[in-house]
């Protein structure tokens, strides 16, 4: 039996996005609550436990549900969403951490210098405000970028003027106060500040990257010396707790 | 998928397909093969053979996709499907995560099974037609050369309502109104048009948002995008319409230069129409199937005859 006010506080507005997808944002609770529902729908639907609904990707306050056209129609789709919503379970994995190395400024982070600048702080002491916290990743940019909340900074960061055609796997971006880690090259509008020499992505098993939404990672500033050490090892090497 | 549908696979199965440029192939097998979409032409040791019609590919012969004079893809089936690594469920190459085999002069594709060698008479004759089966309720599948032949005038391309048409206002309707012209810097993240865009006369922060492909987006810079497979997130942007999935085997089509025509659809008709092509393809699949079945009944008698 479902309590009216456990109904409530999963509640999503659904709307139609093309013939074969919905996008339900979730609208009671609080940020970290909207964020924790949509991810808890996106990974059931993603586990496949619903025929018809084939794929979602949830990002902050919002899932977009992929379903069956053949089988399905957009009414009865966001009455099985809505289904799949009042029914949530608690996440059923740990988050996990990650210890990530990243070479900051120079070549792996040419923009290190003018966010500085921009921020009022020695370049030294921003890499110290990128490396000091653990960061949850909220969801995925594109192509396995994780994407990061923070960095804490007096203002907020400009995007680049003229976006790079191209920054390598491997890269620290960050815009606005946000920050990203491209698992991927991948285009980039966003400050290049750093690189970690670790192999994020992999073709392989049935993720592209090691991390899921609601993993941390923990940025460790290194030297020239122990970037080409440690060059190509795999991120999931890099992992703090096992669970 | 038709030409999977034409040589008897599962719509899904691996195929090839060729871009702008001229895709020859020498059988080392016996195979029946369909070729679908923009080719110029299709030729069996330099005879021509039919577009969008199955046909056998005996050991030995070459098999040449002519070149497209107009439009952009070609698809090459292979009765049985060819093999094909797979990752995430698709076999389709990605460029941006470097997954996926570009082929290249002298490589070699297997195919999955050895196909009885075939010698039908029915074989280079229009048995299976894609349209046949239109009066099940569909229109005539498309065979790529409907959008092709439209690529030098407009191209018409249907939309869906998007989720935020609302904070466009007014201006949406620019949507409808004139061309947009395809530009080269298109890719498999988007493919971007310019002309006169809608602009959002409702302003907010919206957070983003994953989007379907199709999903297209107006940055403000005169252009337009229409987000495709390998897109990321919205980057905070609205979205004032969905391209259709038909929609988006059209624009498969287009080149750098071609004019584009928006056409406002509503996503019940989008999925009806989406359904009675799917029905089309079926009933295609198993009209292959069945014919390739009788022939290999008989497949040593027949193997004489030539």
């Amino acid at each position: 039996m479902t309590a009216p006010e456990h109904r409530r506080s999963n509640r999503l507005d659904v709307v139609e996005f093309g013939d074969s997808y919905l996008r339900a944002r979730a609208v009671d609770g609080s940020d970290e609550d909207r964020w924790q529902r949509v991810h808890a729908v996106a990974d059931r639907i993603n586990a496949r436990e619903f025929a018809g609904l084939e794929s979602a990707i949830a990002t902050y306050d919002t899932v977009v549900v992929q379903f069956d056209p053949f089988n399905l129609d957009h009414e009865n789709a966001t009455a099985l969403l809505h289904g799949v919503a009042s029914d949530l379970r608690p996440v059923d994995h740990e988050s996990r951490e990650f210890m990530v190395p990243v070479l900051y400024g120079g070549e792996a982070g040419p923009d290190l210098d003018d966010v500085a600048r921009a921020q009022g702080l020695p370049p030294d002491k921003l890499v110290a405000r990128l490396t000091s916290v653990s960061r949850v990743i909220r969801c995925f940019s594109h192509h396995g970028a994780a994407m990061l909340d923070g960095p804490d900074l007096p203002r907020n960061v400009p995007r680049r003027h003229d976006p790079r055609v191209s920054v390598p796997a491997g890269s620290v971006t960050i815009a606005g106060r946000q920050s990203l880690l491209h698992a991927c090259a991948s285009p980039s509008g966003w400050q290049l500040v750093g690189r970690t020499p670790l192999q994020v992505a992999r073709l392989e098993g049935n993720s592209l990257t090691p991390y899921r939404a609601g993993d941390v990672l923990t940025y460790r500033s290194i030297d020239e010396h122990e970037f080409r050490n440690l060059h190509g090892t795999r991120l999931e090497d890099f992992l703090v707790n096992v669970p | 998928m038709l030409a999977n549908a034409l040589v008897g696979n599962r719509l899904d199965a691996p195929m090839l397909e060729t871009s702008l440029t001229e895709l020859r192939l020498r059988a080392t097998g016996n195979l029946v093969v369909s070729v679908t979409g923009a080719a110029s032409g299709v030729y069996v040791d330099d005879l021509p053979a039919t577009l969008a019609q199955p046909f056998s590919l005996r050991a030995g012969q070459t098999l040449r996709v002519g070149a497209p004079a107009k439009g952009l893809r070609s698809y090459v089936a292979v009765h049985g499907s060819i093999e094909a690594a797979s990752f995430l469920g698709s076999v389709a190459p990605d460029p941006f995560i470097g997954f996926g085999r570009q082929l290249q002069e002298g490589d070699v594709v297997h195919t999955h099974d050895a196909t009885t060698p075939l010698e039908h008479p029915q074989f280079g004759t229009a048995v299976i037609r894609p349209w046949a089966v239109a009066a099940h309720g569909g229109r005539p599948l498309s065979t790529g050369a409907s959008v092709v032949a439209a690529a030098d005038h407009h191209v018409v391309v249907d939309v869906t309502p998007g989720p935020d048409s609302a904070m466009f206002g007014t201006t949406r309707r620019r949507l409808f109104e004139d061309d947009y012209v395809v530009t080269p810097n298109s890719n498999a993240m988007g493919i971007r048009m310019s002309g006169a865009t809608p602009v959002r006369t409702k302003q907010g922060e919206i957070l983003s948002t994953g989007v379907p492909p199709g999903a297209v987006e107006v940055p403000g810079n005169g252009e337009l995008i229409v987000l495709h497979r390998a897109r990321g997130i919205t980057a905070g942007y609205a979205i004032p319409a969905v391209v259709t999935t038909q929609g988006l085997d059209v624009l498969a089509q287009v080149r750098p230069g071609a004019r584009v025509r928006f056409r406002a659809v509503e996503s019940d008709e989008a999925i009806k129409s989406l359904r009675a092509e799917r029905q089309a393809l079926e009933a295609t699949t198993m009209r292959a199937v069945a014919i390739l079945a009788g022939h290999s009944v008989n497949a040593s008698a027949a193997s004489g005859w030539a």
